[in-house]
C-alpha cells in the first residue's frame, strides 16, 4: 500500500464487495440446491397424479379425464383438521372420532369414483389417493417456504429448507406399491402374522371388526390369537377394536406386537429389536387404547420392531426387511415358549398395512 | 424415487460443467501464450485464478460422474411346502404372497407357494467403522513411522 490513503480505501471497499459477492454467491447456491429438489419433487408429484388418473380410469365409468381429474383432486387436496388441545381431556376420542369420518366418507367417495373397482381394489385406490395427498401437501408446503425465502431473499430460510430437503425426499417414495398391491416395509407386522397362521393353520375365524381379521390357532400348546388388518388390500385395520373384542370374551395373559420401527441413522435394516409395550405408529390413537386395554386387565405388553427407514417403510418391501420377516416368525415362537406359560392365552398383533398380504 | 429424479436434474449439468471446463483451460492457454509474450507478471495470477476455477469446475464434474443409482430387481421367491426347494424369479404382474403355483418340481408332494414378493438390490452400505477425517489419518501415519 505504501502508506498511500486511497490505495488502504480501495483495499477496504475491494473487501466489501468480495463479502457481499460471496454472500450472495451463498443464497445463490442454495437457492439452486433447493430447486432441483423442487423440480424433483414437483415431477414425483405430477408423476403420482398420473398414476392415480390411470389407476381410477381403470374402474371408473366416465371415461373422461378432465371430469376424473377435477373429481381427483378434490379427493387429494383434502385436510384433516385435529381437535383442539387446549382442554386434552378426552382428546384421543375426538381424533379417533374424526379419523374414522374421514375413512368413512373417503372410501364413500372413491367407490363413487371407481364403481367397478372391488373391495380390495377400493382399498388400494384409497392408498394411492392418501400418497397422492401427501406428496401433494408437502410439495405445497415446500413450494411455499421456497417462495418466501426468494422473495425477501433470506438465507437462513433456505438453509433451514436445504436442512430439512434429503429428509422430506424421503417421502416421496411410496407409489409403486400401492399401484401394484405389491407388500411394502411396513407390512412387516402383518406378514409375519400371516406367515404365523400359514404355519399353524387356524382353528377359528373371526371378522368382527371392520377390515381385521382375527385367526384362533395353537403354538407349542398356547391358544393363540392372530391379529392384523384384513388382506390384501391396502388397510391397516383396527386392531383396537379387535382386541377389544378378544378381551370381551377371553382371558388373555400376555399380548405381542409386531412392528416395523425406524432406524437410526447407521444401523442396518431389518434389525430386529425387543422391548415392551405397544410397537404401533401412527397418529397415536390406537395405540393408546390398546395401553388403556392392557393396563384394564393387567395384561404384560411384549413387543418386537423390525427397523427400517421411513422410506423403506412406505415403498416395496426389500430383501433385508423381507428376510427380518422370516427370523421374526421364529424369534416369535421363542418368545412364546420363553415368557409364557403352557395352556395359556395370548394375542399377537401384526400391525402395520397389509397391503398384497392375504 | 425422488432421489434418482434429483441425481438426474444433477447430472444435466454434466455438459455445461464439461463446456466452462473447456472453456477455462483455452482462457489459460491463451492466458499463458500472453504471459510467455510480454513477461508481464499480471498474466500469471490471472492464470491462477482461472486455475482455481478449472479446479472446482473439475470437482463439481467428478462429484456428478460419482454418482450412480444402483440397479433394482423386484422379485418372488417360490417355495415348497413340504421340501426345502426354493427359486427367487422375476415378479411377474397378478403375482401375491401365498399365492399357488402349483406342484412342487423336487419332491412333488409338496406344492409350490409365494412366500414373499421384495426388491433385490439398491440397498445402501453402511460404514462399519467412522474414519477419522484425512488430516488425523495423515497425522497419524506419520506417527508410526
Amino acid at each position: 500500500m505504501n502508506g498511500n490513503p486511497s490505495d488502504l480505501i480501495m483495499t477496504i471497499l475491494i473487501l466489501m464487495v468480495f463479502t457481499y459477492l460471496s454472500r450472495e454467491l451463498e443464497i445463490m447456491r442454495a437457492i439452486s440446491e433447493a430447486e432441483n429438489y423442487l423440480v424433483a419433487f414437483k415431477r414425483s408429484r405430477d408423476r403420482a397424479f398420473e398414476i392415480l388418473v390411470k389407476q381410477f380410469q381403470n374402474y371408473a365409468d366416465s371415461k373422461e379425464e378432465h371430469v376424473l381429474k377435477a373429481k381427483l383432486q378434490k379427493l387429494i387436496e383434502i385436510t384433516y383438521i385435529l381437535p383442539v388441545d387446549l382442554d386434552p381431556f378426552g382428546i384421543v376420542k375426538k381424533i379417533k372420532h374424526i379419523v374414522k369420518t374421514a375413512e368413512r366418507e373417503i372410501e364413500r367417495d372413491v367407490s363413487s369414483i371407481a364403481k367397478n373397482a372391488s373391495k380390495t381394489d377400493i382399498q388400494n385406490l384409497i392408498n394411492l389417493v392418501e400418497a397422492v395427498r401427501a406428496l401433494n401437501f408437502l410439495y405445497k408446503i415446500i413450494n411455499h417456504y421456497y417462495l418466501i425465502a426468494r422473495k425477501f431473499k433470506s438465507l437462513w430460510l433456505i438453509l433451514q429448507l436445504n436442512a430439512q430437503l434429503p429428509f422430506i425426499s424421503e417421502e416421496f417414495k411410496a407409489l409403486e406399491a400401492f399401484k401394484n398391491g405389491i407388500p411394502i416395509g411396513d407390512t412387516a407386522g402383518p406378514l409375519v402374522v400371516a406367515k404365523l397362521l400359514r404355519k399353524y393353520k387356524d382353528v377359528r375365524h373371526y371378522e368382527p371388526v371392520k377390515d381385521s381379521e382375527i385367526d384362533e390357532t395353537i403354538i407349542n400348546g398356547r391358544r393363540v390369537f392372530l391379529v392384523k388388518a384384513k388382506g390384501p388390500g391396502a388397510t391397516v385395520g383396527h386392531l383396537d377394536d379387535a382386541l377389544r373384542w378378544i378381551l370381551e370374551r377371553e382371558k388373555i395373559s400376555f399380548i405381542i406386537s409386531i412392528d416395523a420401527a425406524l432406524k437410526l441413522e447407521g444401523e442396518e435394516t431389518g434389525i430386529i429389536s425387543h422391548g415392551f409395550g405397544v410397537a404401533m405408529g401412527g397418529i397415536g390413537v390406537e395405540r393408546f387404547e390398546i395401553e388403556e386395554l392392557a393396563t384394564r386387565y393387567n395384561i404384560p405388553l411384549y413387543a418386537v420392531l423390525i427397523k427400517m427407514s421411513e422410506a423403506e417403510a412406505s415403498s416395496v418391501m426389500n430383501e433385508k426387511i423381507f428376510k427380518a420377516v422370516e427370523e421374526t416368525v421364529q424369534i416369535i415362537e421363542e418368545v412364546i415358549n420363553e415368557r409364557t406359560l403352557p395352556s395359556s392365552n395370548i394375542v399377537i398383533l401384526g400391525v402395520g398395512n397389509t397391503i398384497g398380504v392375504p | 424415487m425422488s432421489e434418482d429424479i434429483v441425481y438426474s436434474i444433477k447430472k444435466r449439468w454434466l455438459p455445461v460443467y464439461i463446456i466452462l471446463l473447456v472453456a477455462t483451460i483455452v482462457l489459460m492457454l491463451g492466458l499463458g501464450y500472453l504471459y510467455l509474450k510480454s513477461g508481464s507478471t499480471d498474466y500469471l495470477s490471472s492464470i491462477l485464478l482461472v486455475a482455481l476455477f478449472a479446479a472446482y469446475i473439475a470437482w463439481s464434474i467428478s462429484k456428478v460422474i460419482r454418482i450412480k443409482i444402483a440397479p433394482r430387481k423386484l422379485v418372488s421367491l417360490v417355495k415348497c411346502t413340504h421340501c426345502d426347494y426354493s427359486e427367487e424369479r422375476n415378479y411377474e404382474k397378478g403375482d401375491y404372497v401365498f399365492k399357488n403355483l402349483g406342484q412342487c418340481p423336487k419332491c412333488s408332494k409338496g406344492r409350490l407357494y409365494i412366500s414373499g414378493i421384495y426388491l433385490k438390490g439398491g440397498e445402501e452400505k453402511i460404514k462399519e467403522k467412522i474414519q477419522p477425517l484425512p488430516l488425523l489419518r495423515i497425522f497419524s501415519s506419520i506417527k508410526h513411522l
